[in-house]
């Protein structure tokens, strides 16, 4: 039998009236990485933290590598919190050292390990500085890497890029990627779709506290229409040759870089291809300038399944 | 256990190396011993007051200098008393005779004392009061000096007038500004009661040596405890130690647990606002937190006892020679294991129910503001020790006392209070079961508190919700 990092079964959370998280079920395999994706108020951190026994579930269960969350197997696993802080009298290299020690590392080792890491994220010179006096940055990156220092075997991180500049945002890329070639199961929760499309091998999403969608990335374009890109001169109209069909036509507002041509954005019918449009296009004597297939999203994915998560959830969250 | 031993040690470390708990720490002994010595600096700073006399003759000012001089020569005795008790080389009754000899032979009070004993005169009690001749004759004339618009001349240099005594009416009245303070009348009073028990006896045909005679003639009572510690009975401050030593431990019990709660609030709204709790919880179990942090801030306390005992000691060590025997017999009941295991056991749960409720609290709170708004009730309660140790000073054994002893919060306090009056073994180890119990009791509720705090945010909003719903009061919704 495999054993998932992580596993959720049929996870429901109550607070109050209000169910936070609605049957939700999915589990991760090992090595992979996992964005948690959802709008604000989706119930991404409370999934997370029943998923890490702080919380329990009204109904269903959570597994973290076979069993229930103990003490025990959260040894193996790094938290980042969405609500991020340190003991501000603490220095930055006792405060990843003290939360080693308690994923149970001796003492020495703990602060040998986060020299490390504050060295591979250039915080060498700030080891014995007190998180009240880094700056805002330099206290979560401390933060992020306190989650790091036993080496953990799955990585759970909300909202880890919130917070950060470009550049650290790009450190914090690197140290995920990195951690993950060393075999760490990482599972991200984020709204930032381009870091879902850089880092994910796989994806799932949460809307009004339910599960909308688990697949790759490929799946997740699947599910949107195709859409393609046509330009035409700027006195040429198209509509008139496509108002037959199903193919759903509207214009691009205008560039400066090409106010001599008109844009259309034509979304293709289920089972129709980029050939046909073209086809009719000819056969219609429209003069082509440009012609390009759209490049699915992940946005649009995102925003098509929470709109259509509220449309269908949105008013029965309380119960 | 591990991870609670963790916990507590990133609690004490975080404590111990803030220079607020060493200043603290070593301002306390010396507060202590400000306010033990401030009555007695107050009264040696008073300034000297001038009163005056108003009457016809000069029999009450007769009768109030002769007042004083045989307090002061009582004062004078009491010295020679007391160093006679320090000095193996003294005799006490050797030198008292030597002392009312030289009074006999017309010396006066300062210098008979300075004859028996050369550097006791400086231990008399400063003249508080100094009669002043009257500028005037009238209670209006004096009225501007009374007020302190006008200044009277006097052996201390210009000053206002404290107090007239106007004897030239129909009955003596005493005047003065300052209506707190009735040492002076008091001592008019009593010079008044001394001329009339004079004149009546005068009338009465009885002379005034009978009445001398009387008062030599009266033996002292002698005081006398079964339970004393000597072999005569006879009572000495070894029989009272005890008690004061039983109060003492109460307070310091007090003020321990007061000094170091503290923490435990602070750290905990630290832990809440920082947002600590998520990254501590996948690690640690809240009972695991809890007694690490509980264990922290008692780790704390006993330094704090420890360097307080040392200092003690130390003191004790170095003023040996000066303590009387029956001070330093009565001081050696500290270790009295009768005294000393009670105020352990007190201290251990009074620290556990008083740092639960704190640590509750501050799991509830994102700024000490918020904490005040809740701490209100629970510092009145931790006041009421305090104004319960008077009675227990006054009347160990009052019923008061011994119910107060019953209410939980007080319980650690006052169950050290009464052990000097003997109370039945039963009734003590009943209120140790008690305190057991409802530490249990506030340690449970404590945790749940804090669960709801530290885990699923409950705020002062939920804590006002649930207070309102327990007069039947519907909650305000959350924002």
């Amino acid at each position: 039998m495999t054993i998932h990092p992580i596993r959720f079964q049929g996870v429901t959370k109550r607070f109050g009236d209000f169910e936070a998280v609605s049957d939700v079920s999915f589990e991760i395999q090992s090595g992979e990485v996992i964005g948690f994706l959802g709008p604000n108020g989706a119930g991404k951190s409370t999934s997370l933290r029943v998923a890490l026994g702080i919380m329990a579930p009204d109904e269903g269960h959570t597994e973290l590598f076979g069993t229930a969350p103990t003490l025990i197997n959260l040894r193996r696993v790094g938290f980042l919190p969405e609500e991020r802080g340190l003991y501000k009298k603490m220095s930055a290299r006792n405060v990843i050292a003290y939360f080693g020690q308690l994923k149970g590392m001796s003492r020495s080792a703990a602060l040998k390990r986060g020299d490390e890491l504050l060295d591979r994220f250039g915080l060498s010179d700030f080891r014995k500085t007190r998180i009240s006096r880094l700056s805002k940055g330099m206290a979560q990156k401390v933060q992020i890497l306190s989650t790091f220092v036993q080496s953990p075997d799955l990585l759970i991180l909300d909202e880890p890029f919130s917070g950060l500049d470009p550049v650290n945002q790009a450190d914090l890329e690197r140290l995920i990627a990195e951690e993950n070639a060393r075999g760490t199961t990482i599972l991200f929760s984020t709204h930032v779709m381009e870091h879902a499309e850089r880092l994910c091998d796989r994806l799932v999403l949460i809307a009004c506290g339910r599960k909308m969608f688990d697949g790759t990335l490929k799946d997740a374009f699947a599910t949107q229409a195709h859409i393609l890109r046509l330009a035409t001169p700027e006195a040429v109209d198209i509509l008139p040759h496509f108002s037959d069909s199903a193919f759903q036509v509207r214009a691009l507002p205008p560039t400066e870089e090409d106010a001599d041509r008109v844009w259309w954005e034509i979304t293709l019918p289920q089972g129709a291809s980029s050939q046909d449009v073209l086809k009719r296009a000819i056969d219609a004597g429209i003069a082509i300038e440009g012609f390009e297939p759209a490049e699915p999203r992940l946005r649009d994915v995102f925003v098509s399944l929470v709109s259509e998560a509220e449309e269908k959830f949105g008013a029965s969250r309380h119960v | 256990m591990y991870r609670a031993f963790l916990v507590a040690r990133r609690e004490y470390l975080a404590y111990i190396t803030a220079w607020g708990f060493w200043l603290g720490l070593l301002i306390t002994p010396f507060a202590l011993s400000l306010g033990v010595l401030l009555p007695s600096l107050i009264e040696q700073t008073q300034p000297v007051r001038y009163y005056a006399v108003i009457e016809d003759g000069n029999a009450f000012t007769s009768a109030l200098e002769l007042y004083e001089e045989d307090g002061l020569i009582e004062d004078a005795r009491a010295i020679i008393r007391q160093q006679a008790s320090f000095d193996p080389q003294m005799q006490e009754e050797v030198a008292l005779q030597a002392f009312e000899d030289e009074l006999a032979s017309g010396a006066d009070v300062v210098d008979a004392l300075t004859v028996v004993a050369p550097m006791a005169a400086m231990a008399l009690p400063a003249e508080d009061f100094l009669l002043v001749d009257p500028s005037a004759r009238s209670l209006d004339d004096l009225r501007p000096y009374l007020s302190g618009d006008l200044m009277i001349d006097g052996p201390a240099g210009p000053r206002p007038l404290f107090a007239v005594f106007i004897m030239t009416g129909d009955a003596p009245v005493y005047w003065s500004e300052d209506v707190v303070n009735d040492s002076l009348a008091s001592r008019g009073r009593r010079v008044l009661e001394r001329m009339a028990r004079a004149e009546t006896f005068e009338a009465a045909g009885v002379p005034l040596e009978i009445l001398e005679q009387v008062r030599l003639n009266t033996p002292d009572l002698l005081v006398r405890s079964p339970t004393s510690v000597s072999q005569t009975g006879e009572v000495s401050f070894a029989d009272q130690a005890p008690y004061f030593i039983a109060i003492g431990f109460s307070f310091l019990l007090w003020l321990l647990i007061f000094s170091v709660v503290n923490y435990l609030l602070t750290g905990t709204i630290e832990e809440r606002s920082n947002k600590i709790f998520d990254s501590l919880l996948t690690s640690v179990s809240l009972p695991q937190l809890l007694t690490g942090k509980l264990l922290g801030v008692l780790m704390l306390s006993l330094t704090l006892i420890s360097v307080w005992a040392t200092l003690g000691t130390s003191f004790i060590i170095l003023a040996q020679d000066t303590i009387p025997p029956d001070v330093a017999a009565g001081l050696s009941q500290i270790t009295s294991p009768r005294l000393l295991v009670p105020t352990l056991i007190s201290f251990l749960l009074g620290y556990l129910m008083f740092g639960s409720i704190f640590l509750a609290l501050g799991s509830l709170c994102d700024t000490i503001q918020e904490a005040q708004s809740l701490l209100s009730p629970v510092i009145i309660i931790m006041m009421l020790p305090l104004l319960l140790l008077p009675v227990a000073i006054s009347n160990p054994e009052s019923t008061l006392l011994h119910w107060a002893t019953w209410v939980p919060l007080l319980t650690p306090f006052l169950v050290i209070v009464r052990i000097p009056t003997e109370p039945p073994l039963w009734e003590v180890m009943a209120q140790i079961v008690w305190m057991f119990s409802f530490t249990a009791l506030i340690i449970w509720a404590a945790s749940k508190i804090y669960r709801a705090g530290a885990v699923h945010g409950a705020g002062m909003g939920e804590a006002r919700n649930w207070f309102m719903g327990l007069f039947g009061r519907k909650p305000k919704p959350q924002n």
